[in-house]
């Protein structure tokens, strides 16, 4: 019964979470993103105390439920531990002595390093970020696949219910890691359940922590005779039934125990009926740790080598020298402090404006979005990325806050322009741009051309997005070390009565 | 709207006019239409070039005083 309720609970957060990020047509009401928002990392970045207080007390009380249920990482390696079951029947889980060592000392390393101001480790360990990236670089660019040839099925019966999307890959470099996370955690999970959990999870070694103080646990009834049912189906491989004991610091509370024990000698009950003893080991697996450490490296490093660009010989290449972080992020070095990479705001953004940074950030901020203006503009009316934002990197914005945020500011190349270059008309910049920041100034005879006032642009990129010069634009947006907040002279509204027809 | 289009940056930029042209001529209709805009902002006929180039072609009449034209002031 306890597992059936644990299931039901953890394959709703885990659908709702994905499909979360999966919805592009805006059919899921922002008000989901509290599913991402209760994440314990996210939770502890955003200094959402009541978020913590929930997920402390929950663990306090119930145990790792956090870890089995709510966590879509966990999730997934129980999905995948399900199906390396179904393809062997015979699979058994066996007790294997904690990791002690190892968990506490990537969870410190993990600390010390986001205390230094080097956010990388805790975005890249970070479940929940590690699933944001699978699902935003793998899954959901199959979602919509998939939605694409429903698409082509339908519209051929003269059914218009859905619509094409694009796909395209946002940055190789995530998309390698997700693909390195998905198939890494994923072998780990087929092969002996929740290894990742407790071994290299930084949340699931501090709730496994928790977990031993938790009031409720798993106890062996005093009528056990010891078959070892439980521990040959423990995906934690915490339960060492020779001795009779069970090390909470693993123990994930998935309930499967319980239903296995033909005696039912397994219990969940209260842990003062608990004897005292509890013990830890020390052993740390070092070929584990090297092959782990080697994977990182090589992978950053061979991708580095691989993403230098060829330079093109053209004057006016345009090389911004600081990326435009995302609205709400209020300034680069504060983004980057709270930022996980799970790129929520990536897959959620209508106009396709975030990507994955590369280097862009330097290397502590791989992987953390950046706004770039290839695909769309961003939307002077649209807020939802500060929405969404589960850690508090992307501070909410009102619409009002966001028209007078100014996230970077724009540029413009006169040697690039078309009315330059060609002597044409053209002004699409200055059409589309919100605040006026670019408007058009008498040139040659009719001609107009594009001038810039940066004091009242707000960064959006519209002139960037339209501007028709190839192949380097004449208009760009620089980034910014910090927002700004723009004061914007009122307009007096010009009375103007028309009473007349006027012929 | 009077300037800054088609984005627009405020309210300032537009006037609410209230107007309705219905014509089977479609040069006759626009000559209309930017004589009663020049009344918010100026814009002289010569401005819109496409409408004398459209005479020109035989696509319609510029000129108004010759056509019967209904006013309705509501």
């Amino acid at each position: 019964m306890l597992k059936k309720i644990r299931i039901a609970f953890s394959l709703l957060f885990f659908v709702l979470i994905t499909l979360f990020f999966f919805d592009f047509a805006g059919w899921m009401p922002v008000q989901f993103h509290v599913l991402t928002k209760i994440q314990f990392i996210p939770a502890l970045l955003a200094l959402n105390v009541g978020g913590l207080i929930f997920l402390i007390l929950t663990t306090l009380i119930l145990g790792r439920v956090y870890c089995s249920s709510i966590c879509p990482m966990g999730v997934y390696q129980d999905i995948v531990a399900w199906f390396s079951k179904r393809f062997n029947k015979r699979k058994k889980y066996t007790f294997s002595k904690a990791k002690t060592v190892l968990r506490w000392i990537t969870l410190i390393v993990v600390l010390t390093s986001f205390l230094f101001g080097f956010s990388f480790a805790v975005g890249l360990l970070d479940p929940y970020g590690a699933y944001g990236r699978m699902v935003t670089h793998l899954f959901r660019p199959a979602y919509l696949l998939g939605n694409n040839l429903l698409d082509n099925i339908f519209t051929s019966f003269d059914n218009h219910t859905f619509y094409q999307v694009s796909i395209y890959s946002l940055s190789l470099f995530s998309t390698l890691i997700a693909l390195l996370t998905f198939l890494g955690i994923g072998a780990l999970a087929w092969r002996n359940g929740r290894t990742y959990c407790n071994t290299l999870c930084p949340v699931g070694t501090t709730l496994g922590f928790l977990n031993k103080y938790a009031l409720l646990k798993l106890q062996f009834g005093d009528g056990c005779g010891q078959c070892g049912k439980c521990s040959r189906n423990c995906k934690a491989s915490c339960i060492d039934v020779k001795n009779k004991k069970i090390d909470y610091s693993r123990c994930v509370n998935c309930f499967d125990c319980i239903g296995v024990c033909d005696f039912s000698e397994m219990k969940y009950t209260y842990a003062f009926k608990l004897k005292k003893s509890e013990q830890s080991d020390k052993k740390i697996d070092q070929s584990k740790r090297r092959f782990i450490t080697a994977l990182a490296v090589t992978s950053v490093a061979g991708t580095k080598i691989f993403a230098q660009k060829f330079p093109l010989p053209k004057k006016h290449q345009i090389k911004k020298q600081l990326p435009i972080a995302p609205p709400g992020a209020k300034s680069i070095e504060k983004f980057q402090d709270k930022c996980i990479s799970c790129h929520l705001c990536v897959s959620k953004c209508p106009s396709h404006v975030l990507k994955p940074a590369f280097n862009e950030y330097g290397f502590n901020g791989i992987m953390q979005p950046l706004v770039y203006f290839d695909k769309g503009f961003c939307n002077y009316d649209c807020t939802l990325c500060t929405e969404v934002c589960p850690t508090g990197a992307l501070t909410e914005l009102t619409k009002e806050e966001k028209h007078v945020n100014q996230m970077g500011k724009v540029q413009y190349v006169k040697e690039n322009c078309i009315v330059y270059e060609y002597e044409t008309q053209c002004g699409a910049c200055s059409e589309h741009c919100p605040t006026q920041a670019v408007f058009m100034i008498p040139y040659k005879g009719e001609l107009t051309i594009p001038s810039t006032n940066t004091n009242i642009c707000v960064g959006c990129g519209g002139c960037e997005y339209v501007c028709p010069a190839k192949p380097y634009k004449a208009i760009y947006v620089e980034g910014l070390k910090v927002h700004n907040t723009l004061k914007f002279r009122k307009e007096k509204k010009e009375e103007v009565k028309i009473d007349d027809f006027g012929f | 709207m009077k300037t800054s289009g088609p984005r627009g940056k405020s309210e300032a930029d537009v006037v609410l006019s209230k107007g309705l042209f219905m014509s089977q001529d479609i040069v006759a209709v626009d000559t209309a239409a930017t004589n009663f805009f020049n009344q918010a902002r100026e814009m002289p006929l010569e401005r819109v070039s496409y409408l004398a180039k459209a005479q020109s072609m035989k696509v319609g009449s510029m000129n108004l005083d010759k056509l019967k034209i209904k006013k309705i002031k509501m």
